[in-house]
């Protein structure tokens, strides 16, 4: 279905992983593209669901609820960086650099 | 109600670039709660009105606050907006404003759709809209997602909890 809504949300869904997969200095800009990605998801299932006779909002709601977990665990992963090295800069993750 | 659905749409999408180019974290934050927000109105304009409620309460109101809150313990030294990392954004936003223009020009049968919200909202009976009764779905045929979901939640919550300990020494601390 292409109506504008729906190629505004795919889109930014496209610009968001493209943004994801580009390399931050800092690694909340990452965060926010998955974070983007997921609202687009969001916005697209919700856009479908509102517009079709099924009308079902399972699948939208359980989407945001476990985006919402990964997000967390994400945020908890950067305070933890930030803890341990002072800046949650990309470059301080060199652990495991040869 | 042409230049309110554009303005949504326009303005969802600078934000949108704005977040993916990568510019300092404080305007990523602010420039995606706004991308939340013209999401929101998009989808009143498709007909909703318990959708758009729920991200703002929990997605705006939930997600984006913490996510505020975690900036403030990172900080990021050298400011840099549209000026700096110049030529990425711009790719960006000439590609996306020529898909969208583009269509927006060119796909003439869609005119009637561009100028106005959705004029009536499909309802199941004379009362209740579908989408109250989508939503309680969640509940009748959907109670394995919705135990899945809470167990999902207490368990990230204890994670977190695990995650985010100061005291001990672990394997996310520097010894």
């Amino acid at each position: 279905l292409t109506s504008p809504t729906n190629l505004l949300f795919t889109f930014s869904f496209i610009i968001f992983t493209i943004g994801f997969t580009f390399r931050h200095t800092h690694l909340l800009s990452a965060l926010l593209c998955l974070e983007g990605m997921m609202l687009s998801v969001f916005l697209l299932m919700a856009t479908w669901s509102l517009s079709s006779n099924i009308s079902s909002f399972i699948l939208p709601l359980t989407v945001l609820t476990l985006s919402a977990c990964e997000a967390g665990i994400g945020l908890a992963l950067l305070i933890a960086s930030a803890r341990t090295h002072n800046t949650a800069n990309l470059k301080n993750l060199n652990l495991l650099q040869c | 109600m042409g230049i309110t659905f554009f303005l949504l749409c326009f303005l969802m999408m600078v934000s949108v670039v704005l977040v993916a180019s990568g510019v300092t974290i404080h305007y990523g934050v602010v420039s995606l709660l706004f991308a939340a927000m013209f999401g929101s109105g998009l989808l009143v304009a498709g007909g909703g009105s318990f959708m758009p409620l729920v991200v703002l309460l929990i997605y705006l109101g939930g997600l984006l606050v913490v996510f505020a809150f975690c900036v403030g313990f990172t900080d990021d030294k050298y400011c840099e907006f549209w000026g700096a990392g110049g030529s990425k954004v711009l790719a960006y936003v000439c590609g996306a404003g020529l898909g969208i223009g583009g269509y927006c020009v060119y796909g003439s049968a869609w005119a009637e759709v561009l100028g106005c919200f959705v004029d009536g909202v499909e309802a199941w009976g004379d009362d209740v809209s579908n989408e109250f009764l989508g939503v309680g779905l969640f509940y009748l045929s959907g109670w394995g997602l919705l135990i899945l979901s809470g167990w999902a939640l207490l368990v990230v919550l204890f994670t977190i909890m695990i995650m985010i300990r100061g005291r001990h020494r672990g394997a996310l601390r520097s010894l």
